[in-house]
C-alpha cells in the first residue's frame, strides 16, 4: 500500500500489505505523525517513482501477500 | 489461474496533487512519475489498484456520480499513457460514519463485466483485504 497518509500505512498494516510511505502529499507530516506513534513503515520513498522502483526490487509477483 | 500480486495505491497525494476535494478531473493534476511508476510495477508483473477515501461524498460536497466521472477519466489518463489501472476503488464516507464502501470504477481491462454486476472483478488480494479494513482513512 503506497499512500502519504498515516491512515494509508496503517491500512497497509491492517491489509497485510506492505505499508509504502511517499513524502508527496501530507508525507512529510504523516512521517512525523507515524514515528511519533512509533509506526513504522516498510520503506519511506520521495514520490511515487520511488516508491515503485522499491517495490519492484523487493520481489516480482510471485512473492506472496500484496503491496 | 495464476495468482496475480497488487500494489494498492493511494490516489491524492501519492498519484496526484492533493488539492482537497476534486470534484471534477480538470481539478486534478497527476504527477508526471505517476504514470512512469505505473509501467515499471506492470512491467514487473505487479496490478496496480487505486484505494482512495473520498469522503467528499459523505460530507456532501460532491456526490458519487461526479467521483465516477471523475474516475473514468482518471483511469482513461493512465490509460492513455500506457500505463493502465486495474481500477478505483473508493469509500465514499465521512470519517465518522466509519462504514466502509467500496465503489469500483473498472480498469479497461474490465470494462465488459463492470456495468451489471456493480463490482469489479479484483485481485484475490483486494478481496482479503476488503474484508479486513475498514473506512478509517
Amino acid at each position: 500500500m503506497v499512500g502519504d497518509k498515516p491512515d494509508d500505512v496503517l491500512f497497509g498494516l491492517n491489509a497485510g500489505a506492505t505499508p509504502v510511505l511517499v513524502l508527496t502529499g501530507y508525507g512529510r507530516s504523516a512521517a512525523a505523525a507515524l514515528a511519533a506513534r512509533g509506526v513504522r513503515p516498510a520503506h519511506t520513498a520521495s514520490g511515487i517513482l520511488e516508491a515503485a522502483d522499491w517495490i519492484v526490487r523487493q520481489g516480482g509477483p510471485s512473492g506472496h501477500g500484496p503491496v | 489461474m495464476t495468482a496475480r500480486r497488487a500494489v494498492f495505491l493511494d490516489r491524492d497525494g501519492t498519484l496526484n496533487e492533493d488539492t482537497g476535494y476534486p470534484s471534477d478531473f480538470r481539478q486534478i493534476h497527476i504527477y508526471p512519475d505517476a504514470f512512469e511508476a505505473v509501467r515499471r510495477l506492470r512491467r514487473a508483473g505487479f496490478v496496480p489498484v487505486v484505494v482512495t477515501h473520498q469522503s467528499g461524498v459523505g460530507r456532501g460536497y460532491f456526490d458519487a456520480q461526479d467521483l465516477a466521472a471523475l474516475h473514468a477519466r482518471f483511469l482513461e489518463e493512465f490509460a492513455g499513457h500506457d500505463a493502465p489501472l486495474e481500477g478505483i476503488y473508493a469509500c465514499l464516507h465521512a470519517p465518522e460514519t466509519g462504514l466502509f464502501l467500496r465503489q469500483a470504477a473498472a480498469g479497461p481491462r474490465a470494462t465488459g463485466r463492470r456495468a451489471s454486476s456493480g463490482s469489479t472483478p479484483a485481485p484475490r488480494s483486494w478481496s482479503e483485504t476488503s474484508r479486513t479494513m475498514s473506512c478509517s482513512a
